[in-house]
């Protein structure tokens, strides 16, 4: 078969071949009713390219110049420009730009590889759940992944199908879509094979036309594919638009936490560069020293952080068979305080059981087995698990003297489905559904051979039976049938009326023996288990009993768990749900077990906890950082750390920050439900900030009282004094005495601060003592130790001259002060953030 | 209908002076309880009212079937039927008094034989113009003529309505079929 001229189809091209004749529609894409050859739809693949309406990535350059757009970035390259420029001493200048250099290469470049690797784990996990669709390949019907579609195929559709691609329909039965995705309305809309459209319609009104985006909510039938991936109406929109999902909640916590942290900075580096102004006397520096605070006060890494800690859950929830569909969404499994599930398969072995076949009193019928075969046999839509059940019961001989004429497909709203059949020159329409339905349509029963007339009281008798059965966790659904004459060819849900009712079929699904423990478990961890669910109470109660939960109220199954998993904050399906509902989850379950499910919200929370970690610290120290740059420009006559010190500073502390992700979690973290909880994080804010900036002030006290006159020969007035008395030395320059001094001052600082800010993640990442009760993972204890030493080093390093530092001139009573300023920081924080940490 | 006409045969036609259900429930079901063959101590009143807790036992307008099923008793089904002139609020669907209380005692084993029994009274009642027969009557002899006419006219046109034309299909084989599970 040749390859269609038409190389692009846009959607006007789709409406014209909705409008136009059938013929010309097959003619456009070359095709017909027995659809394409495997070959030729090969071909077509690598012409068309795969059915898919995901935006091409950019390449890994574009991708990367991207994160040089972010502001942070901006404002660092800035700060980098300004030190070049502004920086005297050369040394210095060489220093502050390559440090600067070194956080944008943390910022961008590690956030970029972070991203890039979660992005590569998502699509390798997401195409271990590939949607498919049943198409006509040689004719014959074969199952094939949707973004193998391409334009000619002919697909098969049921309910609970996704429309795969823009299509026409050439052979519809009671076909209804649901467009919601395409046009916002929520009724079903019906679709069938038309001759030709007369009157203009948009091809999403079009009555032959079923569009990507939308799904089969009842009836059956065949579609031409015009139009695949990006060429569909549905591709075009999305490439008008980027598609905008609702934030939740942790993003909007991540932002409002990003929000208050830049709303600090601002007034700090105002207040910041007014007073330091005001009391150096010269602006400039003020104005590069109000800059690099500004740095130090903005988290910076988070967004890597967050890259990180979801990257790696969502690998070690696939190594769980969970396949986490949005990143994103992985915490939310973690904040999961009221789980909804389905009750067949999920509390359920999902092995189905004819167990009973009974006529209206309870007596076991072969004619009810025999008509239910035949119904389950002849049906063409969705096959579920009951069917199986029945089929797999008997099997019997219809190829001689039985003829299927008709079917009326299931829906949700009817909760039944009929099959016509011709045996021996009788129609006769045979009907199976849920037991009220069916009852709503029966105005007779039948016992034995003998038809009686159907009236309510009676119809209250003959529930007697199926409540039994209910009762004894048996799922029941009702058979009916009804005669026709031979003179109908086409039958339709107004058939289904004047039934006789014939018997019930009593199924049984026995519950699994790990939903008990699954379900404790979710108990223990405060995840209230709901059951959603479209069997009667009856059964419902039953199985609820055997796994130990209370029953909840009646909902719905199959297709209709779509709404449900769209509302949900998290949607959860299986690999082997049907492709909408496997569509509309955030996370696909490869293995069907709540089991499973436990270990994925212990991840789940993990996860929140480590991203906590950095914010509290993040927002502690930088709160407390606030309280001790603001009172050091305003208390004293120099700046209390260089910017190239500040920029030290944070490139240190970054970097211990790196291996949060892989801090183990206590057990009592992941006891309950984590949700973001701002007010949480500001009472940490509150309460370690100030503990942070009195230690800082106690160095400072330390430095500016002890220290530093002790080693440069006075205090500072004494200094500022002596310095008058120099020659040569400029009203307003310093002299080599308090240079001294200032670097002492400085270096003193810088330790304590590296030390305090770093050490700080031991105390806020569990509420147990720190390094004894609760130790951190080895990945994080080394960052720890690192910066900690790096740090040391530093001051004692070659570098000192240029980065303006002076370990050696600290002296014994610095190093012992430090060591008991530690750890009173180290005790006092512990003792405030346990109660907080307990609360959380 | 064998059964109405067993009671009527019986004498178990009565008038109901009681103008409330719960107290034709406590008549019609003490009479039941005084047939011979109904086991002493069966509940018959608090069973015909439990039953009619889970759904309410008119038929028609203004027929209505309080019944009592038991379980564990081979025996057979009784009646006994009660009349009030004035209508007794029965609570039923479409708001009319009831005039007409025909009562079962229902031995477990006996199902089918009420199913049919009821079905057979509903055609009779529908095909003879309905409740409004029994409305006019004056006294319990014109209620018993009348009933008796439902009987004749349920066992002339018979019940049931028809006989089922069941499609009937073999296995493929017995010895590829799967194993019964029951």
């Amino acid at each position: 078969m040749p390859t269609p001229k038409t190389t692009k189809e846009t959607p006007d091209r789709v409406t014209s071949l909705l409008h136009g004749t059938e013929e010309a529609a097959f003619a456009a894409v070359e095709a017909s009713r027995e659809g394409l050859s495997a070959e030729e739809a090969a071909r077509r693949l690598e012409k068309f390219g795969p059915n898919s309406v995901a935006a091409r990535r950019a390449n890994a350059f574009v991708e990367l110049l991207r994160k040089f757009k972010e502001p942070l970035v901006i404002q660092l390259m800035v700060i980098c420009v300004l030190s070049y420029f502004f920086e005297d001493n050369e040394t210095k200048k060489i220093l502050s730009t390559s440090l600067v250099g070194g956080m944008v290469f943390f910022s961008v470049f590690l956030s970029y590889f972070q991203e890039s690797r979660s992005a590569q784990a998502i699509a390798k996990l997401q195409a271990m759940v590939k949607s498919s669709c049943l198409v006509l390949r040689d004719g014959v019907e074969t199952s094939v992944p949707i973004d193998e579609i391409v334009p000619g195929d002919v697909v098969v559709l049921a309910a609970g199908s996704i429309i795969p691609a823009d299509c026409r329909m050439i052979q519809a039965k009671d076909f209804f879509l649901s467009q919601s995705a395409l046009t916002g309305e929520s009724m079903p809309v019906e679709r069938m094979p038309l001759p030709t459209i007369d009157t203009p319609h948009s091809a999403q009104e079009c009555p032959n036309g079923c569009l990507m985006g939308s799904n089969v909510q009842s009836g059956t039938g065949h579609a031409l594919v015009l139009a695949t991936g990006r060429d569909t109406q549905f591709g075009a929109m999305s490439a008008r638009m980027v598609e905008r999902k609702d934030a939740t909640a942790f993003e909007l916590g991540t932002r409002s936490f990003v929000w208050m942290m830049i709303r600090m900075m601002l007034i700090m580096t105002t207040l910041t560069f007014g007073f330091s102004a005001w009391r150096t006397g010269r602006p400039l520096d003020a104005f590069l020293f109000a800059l690099t605070v500004a740095i130090g006060l903005t988290p910076e890494m988070l967004p890597m952080i967050l890259a990180s800690c979801l990257s790696k859950g969502a690998k070690s929830l696939a190594r769980m068979k969970v396949v986490m569909k949005r990143l994103d969404a992985i915490q939310n499994l973690g904040a999961m305080d009221i789980f909804c599930t389905d009750k067949t398969g999920t509390l359920t072995q999902d092995h189905i059981v004819l167990q009973r076949h009974v006529d209206v009193i309870g007596r076991d019928s072969e004619d009810v087995l025999r008509y239910a075969w035949m119904n389950a046999h002849y049906q063409t839509g969705l096959r579920n698990l009951l069917d199986r059940a029945i089929l797999s019961r008997t099997d019997l001989d219809v190829e001689r003297s039985c003829r299927k004429v008709d079917e009326i497909p299931f829906d949700f709203q009817r909760r039944r489905m009929s099959v016509i059949v011709d045996h021996e020159g009788d129609y006769q329409l045979i009907c199976k559904g849920a037991v009220e339905e069916i009852l709503a349509v029966c105005d007779r029963y039948q016992i034995d051979d003998e038809l009686h007339t159907m009236i309510p009281m009676i119809k209250d008798e003959v529930l007697e039976e199926y409540r039994s059965l209910s009762a004894q966790g048996f799922r029941v659904i009702a058979l009916a049938y009804r005669d026709f004459d031979r003179s109908r060819e086409v039958f339709t849900a107004a058939d289904e009326s004047n039934l006789v009712l014939l018997g019930y079929l009593a199924f049984f699904d026995p519950p699994k023996e790990t939903a008990a423990t699954a379900l404790a478990g979710l108990r223990q961890r405060g995840v209230r288990a709901k059951i959603l669910t479209g069997d009667n109470e009856l059964v419902s109660r039953k199985v609820c009993q055997d796994v130990g939960m209370p029953v909840s109220r009646f909902m719905g199954d199959g297709i209709n768990d779509v709404l449900a998993l769209k509302a949900a904050d998290v949607g959860i399906s299986v690999d082997t749900a049907v492709d909408v509902a496997k569509e509309s989850a955030d996370a696909v379950l490869l293995e069907k077990s709540l089991l499973v499910l436990v270990d994925g919200i212990d991840e789940g929370r993990r996860i929140f906890c480590n991203i906590e970690k950095y914010i509290r610290m993040g927002a502690s120290s930088n709160f407390g950082n606030m309280f001790s740059v603001l009172g050091a420009a305003l208390l004293f006559p120099f700046q209390p750390l260089s910017p190239i010190l500040i920029l030290v500073n944070n490139f240190i502390y970054d970097f211990s920050q790196t291996a949060i992700p892989f801090d183990r979690v206590e057990d009592d973290q992941i006891a309950k439900p984590r949700q973001w909880n701002i007010s949480g994080i500001r009472g940490f804010m509150l309460w370690l900030g100030p503990v942070s900036s009195l230690f800082d002030y106690l160095t400072f006290a330390l430095m500016w009282f002890f220290v530093c006159p002790a080693a440069c020969g006075g205090s500072w007035s004494e200094l500022s004094t002596l310095a008058q008395s120099i020659p040569n030395l400029k009203p307003g320059d310093l002299s080599p005495a308090q240079l001294q001094f200032i670097i002492l001052f400085h270096t003193g600082w810088f330790i304590e601060s590296i030390v305090t800010q770093t050490l700080v993640v031991h105390v806020i990442r569990s509420a147990k003592v720190p390094f004894f009760g609760a130790r951190a993972s080895w990945q994080l204890s080394l960052t720890t130790l690192l910066a900690v030493s790096f740090a040391c080093w530093l001051t004692f390093s070659p570098w000192i001259g240029g980065l303006g530092l002076n370990g050696p001139g600290l002296g014994t009573t610095y190093w012992l002060a430090l060591t008991a300023m530690t750890v009173a920081y180290v005790t006092l924080a512990h003792l405030i953030a346990r109660p907080r940490l307990q609360a959380a | 209908m064998r059964k109405l006409l067993d009671a009527l045969q019986s004498g178990r036609l009565f008038e109901l002076t009681e103008t409330s259900k719960d107290e034709a429930f406590d008549f019609l079901g003490r009479v039941l309880e005084a047939i011979p063959e109904i086991p002493d101590d069966s509940g018959v009143v608090e069973a015909m009212r439990a039953r009619e807790q889970a759904g309410n036992t008119s038929v028609s307008p203004g027929l209505a079937c309080p019944h009592a099923r038991v379980e564990g008793i081979t025996a057979d089904i009784y009646c006994t039927v009660g009349w009030s002139k004035d209508g007794i609020d029965y609570g039923a669907a479409d708001g009319q008094k009831v005039h007409l209380l025909v009562a079962y005692w229902i031995p477990d084993c006996q199902r089918v034989a009420f199913l049919k029994e009821m079905s057979g009274l509903a055609k009779a009642v529908l095909s003879t113009g309905g409740i409004e027969v029994i409305r006019e009557c004056d006294t319990l002899g014109e209620v018993r003529h009348r009933l008796l006419d439902w009987v004749t006219v349920a066992l002339n046109e018979g019940s049931p309505d028809v006989r089922a034309r069941m499609l009937k299909l073999s296995e493929k084989s017995t010895e590829q079929s799967p194993p019964a599970q029951n």
